[in-house]
């Protein structure tokens, strides 16, 4: 009966251990209810950006800003604190971030007019994230927590991001609608991508079924040709880390093209 | 006790570790593709040992010309190759091959032997992965090269689509002649390449409804010898013709059992025509069926557990089903128009059938429940389907109408894949009808 309660007590505290060290598997709820959020504040980073680049055009700044990746920090961004949002001298606006490569702006005549619309939006925006937030929620979640929570987020796969890849994919697969039990064929593919999207490796999961029925043999076969012939995968270089690997399933359930 | 402890939530950290680490992981659902034949480069055979030169060049042609007809497969130009396999012991550059798109390739060699004799080797490889999928290696006389070649075909299909081949097979049909009031009609076979061919009978009888067994070298057919309607039997490989049996109406509609020792057929007897079945070895006689209406066009199902078969019982001309003893009959098509000739798959998934409906002619498949039927083909007069022994493909032929200066009315050979893609004409040297595909040659 102790025993019981002890190892009661050992597994619920494993499991809420487990949710504490931020899993994000356990967190989706929470994230999704946040996702608006981070898409109002994507749209006001572009904003912010598109100003920076012109300014820094009109300065004849020599520093490059091309390159930076366009939502490098976006794990930085809380709308609730306004010190993350910072303008130097000549009105330009950017997130102050230890992981951002900013360089530090020098000082620079007054604001014109044009920040001061900026600014305006940019609390407009707020406000209405703030009224499009559950209260609730926010209270809930410490800004760690809500750190963590779009750090999560970033490390998804967006439904665009894996409809590109499907699509993509789709294209290389010649299927064989007349192949016997083609309803019933389903193989896992674990791909490995470089950088660059192109397919280093493609490892097919059931080998034991691989090894013992030639049609799932010819089935799996044709998928993976289908992995390795197509070139370029559609992936961000900067959002490599969630798309070095991926399992696809193939299953010819779908409408042939 | 603590050693438990331990285990336990140990245990608890790695499985709920596991499960974030599966549940972390970019999965993607691939449903889509594309139907399209897989490019395959077909090198030619080289020549070793003296041997004839131009057999390389027709042995690659023979095996090209196969895949490409299955519809699944396209040979690549070999204009277009960027290695020369000089050598049969050459491993491919496969990068070279990968640049012009090729999925597989086959090298091959032939060297002469003794007495006539030809050696002949393949390989096949899958250029992704740089790995020989097969290896062979036959020897035979050398006026048996286009069956060797054949015979490769076969190999390399079944290894890459994993279904067993056809080509090594041949087409039983009957040849037709002559003006349409007095036409003579004759048994001819061939390759199912169109090779090959040859008549089988003299035309002095009119033949019909000729039927391969699935597992010998023997047909069945329909003749009016002495102007009696019978069923025959003719083995290839004697020229032996026999009488099926002496009964007191006219059969016809004649078809083998899967294993060959029984054959199915339709006898018209004081104006009922019925199914009986036929044991080869003892020549006993069943009744299947006992209906005034007309039960006709029997065809084993491969498990040899069930018989479909067309029947107007009901009113209109439509198919059923009924296990082996004629028991248990059930009708199965419901669709407009009436249908008629229902033959089995060799897979057992589905069943041919011509349909007429309005005023056309269609060759369509059904599943065995009479459920998902799919039109495949459509004329002017389309009929008799027969299935290649791997059932993948049909066989049928289609008759042009004729117009009122007496010309078209030709009458051809077809095949179709059962998706309905691939329709291809089969060449013959005169009108054909009725054809019926033979079990690869053992």
């Amino acid at each position: 009966m102790n025993n019981g309660i002890v190892l009661s007590i050992l597994l619920h505290s494993t499991f809420f251990l487990f949710l504490w060290s931020g899993n994000s598997f356990f967190q989706n709820n929470i994230i999704d209810k946040d996702i608006s959020i981070i898409v109002d504040l994507v749209d006001i980073e572009e904003i912010t950006r598109i100003e920076e680049k012109e300014n820094i055009k009109s300065e004849e700044d020599n520093t490059d800003y091309s390159s930076e990746p366009v939502y490098s920090n976006l794990q930085e961004i809380d709308s609730n604190n306004p010190n993350d949002f910072q303008e130097d001298s000549d009105g330009k606006v950017f997130f102050d971030s230890p992981l951002s490569s900013h360089p530090q702006r020098k000082p620079k005549p007054p604001p014109r007019d044009k920040f001061a619309e900026l600014v305006s939006l940019v609390k407009n925006l707020e406000q209405e994230v703030k009224k499009r937030s559950p209260p609730v929620l926010k209270n809930d979640i410490s800004s760690e927590n809500k750190n963590s929570n779009i750090n999560s987020f970033q490390d998804r796969a967006t439904m665009s991001e894996r409809d590109a890849i499907r699509s993509h994919i789709e294209r290389c697969w010649r299927i064989d609608p007349g192949k016997e039990g083609l309803r019933d064929l389903r193989v896992e593919l674990r791909v490995r991508i470089s950088p660059l999207g192109k397919v280093i490796q493609a490892t097919i999961e059931d080998t034991a079924r691989y090894f013992s029925d030639s049609n799932f043999r010819t089935f799996a076969n044709s998928a993976r040709n289908a992995v390795l012939s197509c070139t370029n995968v559609p992936i961000s270089p900067e959002r490599y880390d969630i798309f070095k690997e991926i399992v696809f399933t193939f299953t010819p359930r779908g409408r042939i093209n | 006790m603590k050693r438990d402890f331990f285990l336990f939530s140990f245990s608890s950290v790695l499985f709920l570790s596991f499960v974030n680490i599966a549940l972390s992981q970019v999965k993607i659902d691939i449903t889509r593709g594309r139907v399209e034949p897989m490019p395959i480069a077909v090198a030619q055979f080289v020549i070793s040992g003296g041997s004839d030169e131009n057999i390389g060049r027709r042995i690659s042609s023979v095996i090209s010309n196969d895949l490409e007809r299955s519809g699944l497969f396209r040979p690549i130009n070999e204009n277009s190759f960027v290695q020369q396999l000089y050598s049969f012991d050459t491993v491919p550059r496969f990068p070279d091959w990968r640049i012009i798109n090729a999925q597989a390739l086959i090298q091959g060699e032939v060297s002469e032997i003794r007495n006539g004799r030809v050696r002949v080797s393949y390989r096949l490889w899958d250029v992704f992965t740089g790995q020989e999928l097969k290896g062979q290696e036959f020897v035979t006389p050398k006026a048996n090269w286009r069956r060797v070649s054949h015979i490769i075909a076969d190999s390399i299909y079944e290894e890459i689509t994993g279904e067993t081949g056809y080509f090594d097979t041949r087409i039983v049909y009957v040849s037709e002649s002559g003006p349409l009031n007095a036409r003579i009609k004759r048994l001819a076979i061939m390759d199912q390449d169109e090779e090959n061919h040859r008549f089988l009978t003299d035309g002095s009888a009119l033949v019909l409804t000729p039927r391969f067994s699935p597992t010998t070298q023997e047909i069945t057919y329909l003749s009016f010898f002495n102007d009696l309607p019978r069923v025959y039997l003719f083995n290839l490989e004697t020229g032996k013709q026999e009488l099926l049996g002496d009964f007191p109406g006219m059969t016809y509609a004649p078809r083998f059992s899967p294993n060959a020792d029984k054959i199915i057929f339709s006898m018209a007897s004081n104006g009922n025509s019925d199914i009986y079945q036929m044991d080869l070895k003892n020549r006993r006689t069943l009744r299947l069926t006992d209906h005034p209406a007309i039960d006709t066009s029997p065809s084993y199902s491969p498990t040899n557990r069930e018989i479909c078969f067309n029947s107007d019982r009901g009113g209109s001309q439509q198919l059923y089903v009924m296990g082996i003893n004629g028991n248990n009959v059930k009708r199965i098509s419901f669709g407009k128009g009436r249908y008629a000739t229902p033959v089995w798959s060799p897979r057992g998934d589905l069943i041919a059938f011509t349909k007429m409906s309005q005023g056309k002619f269609y060759i369509g498949v059904m599943e065995t429940d009479g459920s998902n039927e799919r039109l495949l083909a459509q004329g002017f007069l389309v009929e008799s389907p027969t299935w290649a022994p791997n059932g993948r493909v049909l066989m049928y032929f289609a008759q042009e109408p004729t117009k009122s200066n007496g010309s078209g009315g030709k009458t051809r050979l077809f095949s179709i894949d059962l998706t309905g893609y691939n329709q291809v004409e089969r060449l013959t040297p005169g009108d054909a009808s009725d054809p019926a595909w033979s079990p690869l040659i053992p």
